[in-house]
């Protein structure tokens, strides 16, 4: 068989190899596993210190809705950590007990302000009511079901030195990696596209995402471009506006955050779907469009490179991959050249995974640990399809249904009055 | 009996409610006004007479697109952010304390 593959493979000429894999070299993979590489270079010769002389006073936001202990232990995993902290908790009406245990944990410290909404009015409103008592220079913004490194609100005010920062990102991992199948593939998908991509992406300067979880912003500049709107997804949102006003989006690498995945299959489809629906067709290709006009203001060519990027990937890529498939099997079904050029396809993806697997592990702060994650590399494209299908159900209902007006992440009365991009 | 009394001069205080950070009993609690279609939510003086969104600039409609919400506790004289917690004035000095910082006394 080996013998037949090499001679299938030197029969062939280059560009025949490369009609071939067209589509392949479309597909995400190559981008993230090339701009590591270029990442890599560029940090091994300009290598960058790592400073802690940067102190500003730091608000961190939790909002919670039904949250019970997990908001109490994220709280304690922050205070403590940092030496001008105030924390603002603000209950979006939940109806469990949360909010009496948070209250019995501020009660104890003069830093933390328990707020409390009776009827649900959403994640941006609770941020936004937040915003009303926030007097610091840097607001970070946290999910209550992440717990926090002890070095994390450090690391992640340092870039905001740079007064052209206007919001830092940082890395989120999964607490929960070895539970099952399902969170050690969300494990190794985190660890190649947020603590590593967003490197990448960073080192570009076409960062356009700040996730919701942990990150922190300049308040003037949050309280600029009127805090959070109706999401989902706020965070994405809040980042392309800051972006918009001219500001850019730094990444603080070792600033770490570990959430809790979904454990199933189901849980995860409904978030990806949710993700999908309020990624690039909702904001990129229709709240902010202007990004991409020149005749707008603050206009960048990086704002366009990271719409371009953005629109590319997450929406036109996914129907180029199946189409290429199809033609594939249209073409070829009936030769044998359709089990060598597969075999071929998954040669390539895995030389490509593997690349990306060594620079993930060069840059790890916890080697055994991200090394073990590397491990499910020969299974992940399976795990890569299974995602392109949810990206491509996504997009469509997006795009013909605008469904993600009607999650019910939001509240009915606050989604029946608010825009419809 | 162990008594909770001032740290200062251990005179026995008067306790009441108000500002943790200056003992002001002014301390009132804020009407925050959370308009839904652009989710602003700001202090009640802000949107003005008639109301209008400060972010968005819309007119605010009763009934359909607002709702007012409680907020923190504001110390009128201070401007903190107070919980609203004891706090202790000692009868003797007239040393104002949060409550927590009282001691027992030794007799």
């Amino acid at each position: 068989m080996l013998t037949d593959l090499d001679f299938f493979v030197s029969s062939k000429h280059f560009n025949e190899f490369v009609l071939f894999l067209w589509a392949f070299l479309l597909l995400d993979m190559p981008r993230y596993a090339l701009s590591k590489v270029l990442v890599l270079i560029w940090d091994f010769f300009c290598p960058t210190k790592r400073t802690f002389d940067y102190q500003p006073s730091v608000c961190v936001i939790v909002s919670a809705y039904n949250e019970g202990d997990n908001i109490v232990n994220s709280v304690k995993s922050l205070q403590g950590t940092y030496p001008d902290l105030h924390i603002i908790v603000v209950d979006d009406g939940s109806t469990d007990n949360s909010f009496v245990k948070i209250q019995e944990y501020a009660k104890y410290y003069s830093n933390i302000l328990a707020l409390r909404r009776e009827d649900r009015g959403g994640k941006a409103s609770a941020i936004n009511m937040a915003m009303v008592y926030n007097k610091a220079e840097v607001t970070v913004i946290a999910d209550t079901d992440c717990s926090f490194d002890e070095k994390a609100l450090w690391e992640i005010v340092q870039p905001l030195k740079d007064e052209r920062v206007g919001a830092v990102s940082a890395p989120v991992m999964p607490s929960n990696s070895f539970v099952n199948l399902c969170t050690w593939f969300q494990a190794y998908e985190y660890l190649q596209n947020i603590v590593v991509g967003r490197r990448s992406s960073s080192a570009f300067g076409i960062l356009g995402i700040v996730s919701g979880a942990f990150g922190a912003f300049r308040t003037t500049v949050l309280r600029q471009v009127g805090g959070m709107d109706v999401g989902p997804p706020e965070d994405l949102d809040a980042t392309l506006r800051i972006r918009r006003s001219g500001y850019t989006i730094a990444y603080a690498p070792h600033a770490f955050c570990y959430t809790d995945v979904p454990e199933s299959f189901v849980v995860l489809t409904k978030q990806r779907i949710r993700w999908e629906q309020g990624g690039a067709v909702r904001n990129h290709c229709r709240k902010h469009i202007e990004m991409i006009s020149p005749f707008s203001a603050n206009f960048s060519l990086l704002n366009v490179f990271l719409w371009l990027e953005t629109v590319w990937f997450e929406m036109i890529s996914p129907f180029v991959i199946v189409l290429y498939f199809v033609w594939l099997f249209i073409n070829h079904h009936h030769s044998e050249e359709l089990f060598y050029i597969l075999f071929a396809l998954f040669c390539v993806y895995f030389v490509f995974e593997s690349t990306q697997s060594l620079i993930v592990f060069f840059y790890s702060d916890n080697k055994s640990r991200d090394g073990l994650i590397c491990m499910i590399l020969p299974l992940v494209i399976f795990y890569k399809t299974y995602l392109l299908f949810v990206r491509i159900y996504g997009v469509v209902t997006e795009v013909l249904f605008r469904d993600s007006f009607n999650d019910n992440y939001v509240p009915k009365k606050v989604r029946d009055v608010t825009w419809r991009y | 009996m162990k008594v909770l009394v001032c740290p200062k001069c251990k005179k026995s205080p008067v306790v009441y409610y108000g500002c943790e950070n200056c003992g002001s009993q002014d301390v009132q609690q804020d009407v925050l006004i959370h308009h839904y279609r652009c989710a602003y939510v700001g202090k009640q003086e802000e949107f003005g007479s008639p109301p209008v969104c400060p972010k968005c600039r819309y007119v605010l409609t009763p009934g359909s697109d607002f709702d007012k919400v409680k907020g923190a506790n504001t110390c009128v004289s201070c401007d903190h952010n107070s919980k609203r917690e004891f706090v202790a004035m000692c009868s003797g000095c007239d040393l104002i304390f949060p409550l927590n910082q009282a001691v027992e006394n030794a007799d």
